[in-house]
């Protein structure tokens, strides 16, 4: 889950086995939700099960 | 606002941090204003994970300048791109660490001398000749300083800026550290819970990947670690030509004689903090390796350590003269 941009809600999702794995390397990236550049952005009562990272939030 | 919500992580994978980041530095250097609330993620139970990276950090550090001021152009007059309001100060191209890093909204922070302590949010950057044989970055900020900076004396840092965050009343089960990690100004870190952590609460400031990063006005108040390791306060220390002791905040700049004794921590509040057990229920991290309690070593102006308790668990290293 990517969002990006303003003023964007996410909430009461339930989420299974979200994410993409890249199984190369060391450190295999997983990320569920990811903020990118975002502004005013909601995301909240979401349930997200299996994944490993739960966020990512580069606001920036 | 990242609010109520809940992960449960049920496979030992390698996870990448969970981050509220500036890794975009050279787009977006800055990331402002988050409120991070009431949420709950569960590692599995006696994670095993050789990797077990953060289950949260303030992350994306670097830094594009350090050093000291060469000039000081205007205080309160009209600055450069700015409009009116903004304040100007002049920087040496030479001690420019990677323009890789937008200088543009980056905050810019004055480590020590004159004006030390204050922050301002950088509008714009240029090179420059206006000291003639001298080249230079003007930089221009949003707001007047308080008291100017000095030439010749006072120094600076300019790095991505992470500020205003607010991390409340979440909990966190078998995971790793929870931490500002890099730049942190005006952040809160207070009734959060932390269960069997391999490490518990750090505040983070100082050098990491280059540039000064400092922690300003954080305050850690009423969190609890139950059978976790406990909180740490250090800078971080990377080798290269940047790099600061663990103690003392001393950092080089890039150019050969340049050290400089910065303050990265000031206005720290870790007040009202508890500590229950140990943390030797873990079958790999834990056994032989006692709840750390806190890990304060990290030195600045006004860190303030207040009202923890420690229940069934060492007091960890806390120096004296805090």
């Amino acid at each position: 889950m990517i969002i990006e941009g303003s003023h964007t809600s996410v909430e009461d999702c339930f989420v299974e086995q979200a994410g993409v794995a890249d199984p190369a390397g060391s450190f295999q990236q997983v990320t569920t939700i990811y903020v990118h550049r975002a502004q005013d952005a909601i995301l909240r009562n979401n349930y997200i099960l299996w994944n490993v990272s739960i966020f990512d939030i580069d606001v920036s | 606002m990242y609010e109520g919500n809940t992960a449960v992580c049920t496979v030992e994978m390698p996870p990448h941090g969970n981050s509220i980041s500036t890794y975009d530095h050279a787009e977006g250097p800055w990331n402002e204003f988050v409120f991070f609330a009431r949420n709950t993620a569960y590692r599995p139970q006696n994670n095993n994970n050789p990797h077990p990276t953060e289950s949260l950090t303030t992350d994306g550090g670097y830094g594009s300048y350090f050093g000291k001021v060469l000039a000081v152009p205007s205080k309160g007059a009209r600055a450069y791109g700015t409009g009116e309001g903004g304040s100007t100060l002049l920087i040496a191209q030479s001690d420019v660490i990677t323009w890789s890093i937008n200088m543009t909204r980056s905050g810019l922070f004055v480590m020590s001398g004159p004006g030390a302590g204050q922050w301002r949010r950088i509008v714009s950057a240029r090179n420059t000749t206006a000291l003639g044989s001298v080249p230079a970055v003007l930089l221009a900020v949003d707001e007047p300083f308080d008291v100017s900076p000095v030439a010749g004396v006072s120094v600076v840092g300019v790095s991505p800026l992470r500020a205003h965050q607010l991390i409340v009343g979440n909990r966190w089960v078998w995971g790793t550290e929870v931490q500002t990690y890099g730049t942190a100004i005006g952040v809160v870190m207070a009734d959060n819970t932390l269960e069997h952590m391999r490490w518990g609460l750090k505040i983070y400031g100082g050098d990491y990947q280059g540039g000064a990063q400092p922690n300003w006005h954080v305050e850690v108040t009423k969190n609890t670690h139950i059978n976790s390791r406990g909180f740490a306060m250090y800078p971080s220390k990377v080798g290269g030509s940047l790099q600061c002791d663990e103690c003392g905040g001393v950092h080089f700049g890039p150019g050969a004689g340049n050290l400089y004794y910065v303050d990265y921590y000031r206005g720290i509040y870790l007040r009202d903090n508890d500590f229950f057990g140990v943390f030797d229920d873990h079958p790999t991290f834990g056994y032989g390796n006692p709840c750390a309690g806190a890990n304060v070593t990290g030195v600045g102006a006004g860190v303030v350590l207040q009202g923890t308790r420690f229940t069934g668990c060492p007091e960890g290293n806390i120096p004296g003269g805090l």
